[in-house]
């Protein structure tokens, strides 16, 4: 089982995910805003984070910023989702250090899949994934 | 007649019809009651739209859970589709545990879940969506009187992504209403149908009918698939601002098969269809195309100049260095600036060439290799 925190400030996107991870036995944990992802990166620990781009308060690249640059927090790999067709937010995603990207509207198979393949990458428990 | 009273007038009364004084009253009162009346009714609106509101959100939650399982095994998918048939063929729910109007709130998770997903996740909604009714409804609806409800049909029809909406999306093309024209053009745009085509190029060709944004929206979310029926029509078309605007989407589009029918467009007479092909051309990125742009670096219009350097600078073509250097002494500013930008961006060999042309004796080159080195160094290109 895995701790996956989703910083996502849609609900109707964090319930279609959560609801399909937690079918597969893994934790979630919902915040809404940017900052709220970092004190919950670094009281929970999770062992997968999905970051949107667009958050409140501080934008998801903030966040990836941040926590690539805190020692407690770089080792946790993260995910990016953002709009379809955004491709300058890929780039700039992952030359800040996002371990992999997924675009909205996504595909439950292609998501959990590079969910599985990041945190392989990390040598975090993904049995189940 | 008025009637008057010593001192002044007092406007009381009028032999045979209303006072002014009644008359101002009067109106006052209408008014007055108008504003109650409207205050009355946009409260009763807004409270029943509330208890609406609450019902169908209590519902929705119910729908929510069953489409989420219906995503996650078949059998729950097949249940999800029995009970889609029995709401969209009754009002009042039509099973024990349905309700009245549960199609709004059915719809409503519908919509919620596949506005979110793409792939066989949403192909299971839409099938379940087409199946149980909700097509045909949403192709009522596009026969509403009400704008919005015409609207909202569209906006549905594209969340769900059905094919099977294409020819009733097609008649939406002509809505008296231009929003669900353009939302029609769209959503036939994305759901790729080649039936949909011709009537997105006709769409494309009639800017007075269809904004020539969103037509070309809807083409290019069609995507590469288009490109052969665009190639076609191309070479039957006399409008110059239409021809235009085929060459922007070629470049947009990206696709290496549309350039055999460009380079043709480097000799137009017409300056902008030219470099229209030549920014087109170069996005694409074709190797017949360079040899050409070596050529028209000396063409006797400058904008051909300018485009054809900057088009060179795309294509990190380091063998157009000395031709390069040698507009750095072009008459026009805006060529010397393009060339000098161009040879910029091509690494060291190009920043090598601009500080040879500051050293040189020509005051044009000189000057415009200073002002772009300086630009570079303080990142501004």
């Amino acid at each position: 089982m895995a701790s996956i925190l989703i910083a996502e400030d849609n609900a109707a996107v964090f319930k279609l995910v959560s609801f399909r991870l937690n079918r597969l036995g893994h934790e979630t944990i919902w915040v809404q805003n940017g900052a709220q992802a970092l004190v919950a990166m670094r009281e929970h620990q999770p062992d997968l984070v999905l970051l949107d781009v667009l958050l409140p308060v501080c934008d998801g690249f903030q966040v990836l910023k941040q926590a690539k640059a805190d020692p407690a927090l770089k080792r946790i790999p993260v995910i990016m989702l953002s709009a379809l067709g955004q491709e300058n937010d890929i780039v700039t995603g992952m030359s800040n250090g996002a371990d992999d990207y997924v675009t909205k509207p996504f595909s439950f198979p292609e998501m959990i899949a590079r969910m599985n393949a990041a945190l392989n990458r990390c040598g975090a428990h993904v049995a189940a994934l | 007649m008025l009637r008057s009273t010593g001192a002044g007038r007092t406007w009381l009364r009028c032999e045979g019809g209303v006072s002014p004084t009644a008359l101002v009253l009067g109106i006052i009162v209408v008014c007055v009651a108008l504003i109650i009346a409207m205050i009355s009714f946009v409260m009763l609106e807004r409270l029943l739209l509330g208890l609406v509101g609450s019902y169908t959100s209590k519902r929705a939650a119910f729908f929510d859970d069953l489409v989420l399982h219906a995503l996650d095994a078949p059998q729950y998918a097949q249940r999800l589709r029995a009970i889609a048939c029995c709401v969209y063929a009754h009002w009042w729910g039509g099973a024990p545990g349905l309700r009245p109007f549960d199609r709004w709130s059915l719809e409503r998770s519908l919509l919620w879940a596949a506005a979110e997903l793409r792939g066989a996740d949403r192909q299971i909604l839409t099938a379940i969506f087409e199946d149980a009714g909700g097509l045909a409804r949403g192709l009522r609806q596009l026969r509403a009187f009400s704008d919005h409800q015409r609207l909202a049909a569209v906006q549905k029809l594209r969340i769900m992504h059905s094919r099977r909406a294409v020819p009733g999306l097609i008649r939406a093309l002509n809505d008296r209403n231009q929003s669900v024209r353009h939302a029609a053009l769209r959503t036939l745009g994305e759901l790729g149908d080649e039936q949909a085509y011709p009537f997105l190029l006709d769409a494309l060709e009639a800017p007075a009918r269809y904004a020539p944004y969103w037509a070309a929206d809807s083409v290019l979310a069609a995507g590469s698939a288009i490109v052969p029926l665009l190639v076609a029509r191309f070479a039957t078309l006399r409008d110059p601002q239409i021809r235009m605007l085929y060459v922007r989407l070629f470049g947009l589009l990206r696709d290496p098969a549309v350039s055999q029918h460009l380079l043709p467009l480097l000799d137009a007479p017409d300056i902008s269809l030219r470099i229209a092909a030549i920014k087109t051309l170069s996005a694409i990125g074709d190797a017949e195309f360079v040899g050409r742009l070596h050529l028209m670096l000396a063409d006797p219009h400058w904008e051909v100049r300018a485009a054809s350097a900057t088009a060179l600078g795309a294509l990190t073509d380091l063998e157009s260095l000395p031709t390069l250097a040698r507009l750095l002494a072009d008459p026009v500013y805006l060529v010397r600036y393009s060339a000098a930008h161009t040879l910029s961006t091509l690494g060291t060999d190009g920043q090598a060439e601009l500080r040879a042309a500051v050293e040189a004796n020509h005051p044009h080159a000189h000057a415009i290799a200073r002002q772009v080195l300086s630009e570079h160094a303080h990142g501004l290109l």
